[in-house]
């Protein structure tokens, strides 16, 4: 069924169905673990609601599936979790952690679970809860004179957007292209990036809460000096600096984080540059790698292929009628000249007064005068709805129109990301696109991507588009990841980032010393093996 | 050029809640099952209490419309839902699930009283005039 094309009809006689079979939309049960029997599970789930309530302690039926709903394949049913638990406090959380730990249930912490591209609340290894932190939700303070914020996992960018707004806070968010849904504390401890000089969310992040698996709890940086008023101020504290071990691992459940945020500035001036050939990427990268570099331009600059951005607003059916193999470039070009696009669509800002900005635009028309292309403003893409989504995002605003990217294929809808990272030079961008295209045209699929130009690094997010409801497509798009991961690799590519389909794999392209590392430290913060096994490849 | 107004003071609505200080120890999980870590008294609240500034508050229907579903109904990502009397208890049967490429809502999104109020808002409400099909 097209979305486009719902009727009251199809809707209710979707509701219907799901009644019968909620499985079918969102995912199968997963298996217990080998060591809990079902009456031992039913122990844990009884003991979790009377810490949290019958209503936030979730078990292995029909009322599991907001949970179990993926868009990353799960070939052999491996991901499911079997049950949730949802928290209001680290009160509550310590008395979860001691029961995972007297029965050695895994717990798999999430946020609010909204990493579409990674897993959203799936699990690396099967036989898991998820510890759902949303209802931990408060904005502990926000401090206007010095930029900062400490919040609480379930907070989203949505709520701390409205709370800045009403009291008329001068402060901006960073946030990723999931705003309203996603939070602060999930996409900083994925070491996800946004869109405002802010972009590098684990930079700007400042001190810790975080409940250890003994239930301890912890406080990083400056976090634990008594009278302390500098925990969102001074992010390295004294010693060995340990913020990153809570970051795409299993060490800990943190339960607050401090964050900077950027001051409003009196301008702000957004800019595309449009290229309207593929190979123009080579000479773009290279030239606007020394604006980055120096902070002339001082944001996070994305540049968008064309079918990424089409794929935001509409479906492939309704542009092209051939659903097998790629999608021929001489279409997305006729689209993207339809939508106002180029092959490539590069998006930055600049922020300061408007002297300052003034005093900078000659710089960058006079840098990137030299390559081919169009650098472009709100004079002549004011209204076009891909220049509008992109403005927003660079001021911290919030938007959800990337999730149209979705349901491209139509179907249950279905996307994996995988994300490699190279040296911001042309060349290498060059090279990465050309196996990246090679690779998706072997397995049938569109070449849909962003670059992300960060201060000294490239992030080619490669999205694998796919219906998850065709079991064939579902399996091609977890061998498309596989050989993209393992040939990526060989040429010295790592990923910056992975979903639950791939954590083993990447974790042993980065090697035995580094794996043995993380497992001794697991084995000594955590030797029931109760939090997260599996993540980043960590057990 | 957007040119952004600063406010020159800002004056934050106190609406300070002393948060709960820590619980009583936790102790008796003892198991043959498994091994469980001995816990300490959190000590954290006591030593740099913190005050609470905004909990999220429960929202009506349409608020929860405007902050969530209108990011993709009023956008042209999915299909126009208001005006066209769609049965509630389908449409919050989709939010729980996720039809095709909408994500599905968990009750820790929206909690089923703002469930309630949002596809009854939706069910009742006049068509829209913003972007989509």
């Amino acid at each position: 069924m097209n979305d486009l094309d719902i009727s009251r009809r199809s809707l209710l006689g979707a509701g219907l169905a799901l009644a019968g079979a909620p499985a079918f939309a969102a995912g199968r049960a997963a298996p217990l673990p080998d060591h809990i029997d079902r009456s031992t599970y039913d122990q844990i789930l009884r003991e979790f609601r009377s810490i949290v309530g019958d209503q936030w302690a979730i078990g292995n039926d029909d009322n599991l599936a907001p949970y179990r709903k993926s868009y990353v394949p799960d070939i052999d049913g491996q991901h499911a979790p079997i049950g949730a638990v949802a928290p209001e406090s680290v009160e509550q959380v310590q008395a979860i952690l001691a029961v995972a730990n007297t029965y050695r249930q895994p717990l798999w912490p999430v946020s609010t679970g909204r990493n579409f591209g990674y897993g959203a609340t799936t699990t690396a290894r099967p036989g898991q809860f998820i510890l759902d932190l949303k209802r931990m939700n408060r904005i502990l303070s926000v401090d206007p004179e010095m930029g900062t914020a400490l919040v609480e996992p379930g907070v989203t960018y949505q709520q701390l957007h409205d709370y800045l707004r009403d009291n008329n806070i001068p402060l901006w968010l960073d946030v990723p292209t999931i705003g309203p849904i996603a939070s602060p504390v999930g996409n900083t401890l994925d070491r996800g990036v946004g869109y405002t000089p802010y972009g590098e969310h684990f930079m700007v992040q400042c001190g810790m809460e975080v409940v250890l698996p003994s239930g301890e709890v912890m406080r990083t940086g400056m976090g634990s000096i008594e009278g302390s008023n500098t925990w969102q101020n001074f992010k390295w504290g004294y010693g060995p600096y340990v913020d990153g071990l809570f970051t795409q691992s299993n060490f800990g459940i943190v339960t607050k984080m401090g964050m900077w945020l950027m001051p409003r500035p009196p301008a702000f001036k957004p800019f595309v540059f449009r290229n309207q050939t593929f190979e123009g990427l080579t000479a773009l990268i290279d030239a606007i790698r020394p604006l980055r570099v120096g902070s002339v331009i001082p944001n996070g600059i994305l540049t968008m292929g064309a079918l990424y951005q089409v794929s935001m607003f509409r479906s492939r059916a309704e542009i092209y009628d051939n659903p097998a193999g790629t999608l021929p470039d001489d279409i997305l070009r006729r689209i993207a000249a339809e939508e106002g696009l180029g092959m490539w669509n590069t998006y930055f800002g600049l922020y300061g007064t408007e002297q300052t900005i003034a005093a900078t635009e000659p710089v960058l028309r006079a840098v990137l005068g030299q390559v081919e292309g169009e650098l472009l403003t709100e004079a002549e893409m004011g209204g076009n709805r891909y220049f509008e989504h992109h403005k927003t995002l660079m001021m911290g605003g919030m938007s959800l129109e990337e999730l149209g990217i979705l349901k491209w294929r139509g179907g249950a809808g279905g996307m994996l990301c995988f994300a490699p990272v190279a040296q911001p030079r042309g060349s290498e961008a060059t090279a990465q696109s050309a196996l990246a295209k090679e690779i998706l045209a072997k397995f049938g699929f569109d070449y849909a991507v962003a670059y992300a130009i960060g201060w000294r690094d490239l992030h080619h997010i490669i999205f694998i588009q796919y219906d998850k409801a065709d079991k064939q497509q579902e399996r091609k798009a977890m061998d498309c990841y596989v050989e993209m991961a393992t040939r990526f690799a060989e040429r010295g590519w790592g990923s910056y980032r992975t979903g639950v389909q791939g954590m083993d794999l990447v974790a042993r392209q980065f090697g035995k010393v580094n794996q043995r590392f993380n497992k001794t430290l697991k084995d000594a913060i955590d030797p029931n093996g109760i939090i997260a096994p599996g993540k980043s490849g960590i057990v | 050029m957007i040119k952004l107004r600063l406010k020159k003071r800002v004056m934050l609505e106190p609406r300070w809640a002393i948060v709960l200080l820590a619980a009583a120890m936790l102790s008796g999980c003892g198991s043959e099952q498994g091994v469980p870590p001995e816990f300490t008294e959190p000590q954290v609240d006591t030593l740099n209490p913190i005050k609470v500034t905004a909990a999220a508050a429960v929202r009506d229907g349409a608020q929860v419309y405007r902050q969530t579903c209108a990011y993709c109904h009023e956008h042209n990502v999915g299909p126009k839902i208001l005006g066209r009397n769609y049965p509630a208890d389908a449409m919050a049967m989709i939010v729980r699930s996720g039809l095709n490429g909408m994500p599905s809502f968990r009750a820790t999104d929206i909690t089923d009283a703002e469930l309630k109020a949002v596809t009854e808002y939706v069910a009742t409400s006049a068509a829209s005039t913003g972007a989509g099909s």
